[in-house]
């Protein structure tokens, strides 16, 4: 019974094709991109450069406050852009990336994890090694995305 | 005789879609086909848990499937009901749509085919 309607209907959709319903999000979804957190991480990469470049305070008292307050606004760049870049790899993680993605990058959780503790690295200190570090694994992230974007 | 009607359609209670998108996945599928009964909310309210299909109220012209998600408490004036899609891989950036005024669902999903 359940085939003879099915076939009339699919031959009727033959003749007069049917409507479309759409069953898309509410607003636009399935937009991820891992630039923001590629933006963040070279963002911590200039603020260490920065800082690194700014050397030793003045000798006078408007000098070193000066140099104070550059040390202090260069520093809460650098803390949060890190903080976008973990905002913007968990996104990635947990809403992008599927749990069919394992079997193409078995190591995807652990790249995630270790990326992360990256950007908590890069708020903690003044390390051009961590930075580099934390570009290369977001670089690495980036990969992946786009690698889950070619066709199959 | 000239019969003026909102849509000519509606003098017949069923009406055909296929599924375009995959915010009702896994319940719905790109594709699928969708025989609608535009007459099951003539007598009927919506209920919780229904599938309908209903005009975009942002866009008229579109048409949407969605689920019947709840009514609000009290809404017995014609009301209005909130719908949302099912896949919940999207529920992070998906508004909800609703309330949605009563006026703009077109029926209700009866069956797949």
């Amino acid at each position: 019974m359940k085939g003879v309607l099915s076939s009339s209907l699919r031959f009727l959709d033959r003749v007069s094709p049917p409507a479309t319903a759409h069953a898309h999000c509410d607003i636009p979804c399935g937009i991820y991109d891992p630039k923001p957190a590629q933006i963040a991480a070279d963002t911590v990469i200039r603020m260490v450069q920065l800082i690194t470049d700014l050397g030793a305070p003045g000798s006078d008292a408007i000098a070193a406050k000066a140099h104070t307050s550059q040390v202090a606004r260069y520093t809460l760049v650098k803390e949060e852009h890190a903080q976008i870049c973990k905002k913007e790899l968990l996104i990635l993680w947990s809403d992008y990336f599927k749990p069919d993605h394992l079997s193409t990058f078995p190591d995807l959780h652990d790249t995630f994890w270790k990326a992360a503790k990256l950007c908590s690295r890069n708020k903690q200190n003044v390390d051009m090694q961590a930075a580099q570090e934390l570009k290369a694994a977001v670089d690495r992230i980036a990969e992946m995305f786009w690698k889950t974007k070619q066709p199959a | 005789m000239k019969l003026r009607l909102p849509l000519k359609a509606s003098l017949f209670p069923l009406g055909r879609f296929r599924v375009e998108g995959e915010s009702m996945c896994p319940t719905l599928r790109p594709g699928d086909r969708l025989l609608v009964n535009r007459a099951a909310y003539l007598l009927t309210r919506p209920r919780p848990g229904d599938i309908v299909v209903l005009r975009d109220p942002d866009e008229r012209a579109r048409v949407l499937v969605k689920r019947v998600t709840h009514l609000p408490a009290g809404g017995s004036n014609g009301g209005s009901c909130f719908v949302v899609g099912d896949n919940p891989d999207a529920s992070r950036d998906s508004r909800r749509l609703g309330p949605v005024p009563r006026g703009l669902i077109l029926g209700k999903v009866w069956l797949r085919y």
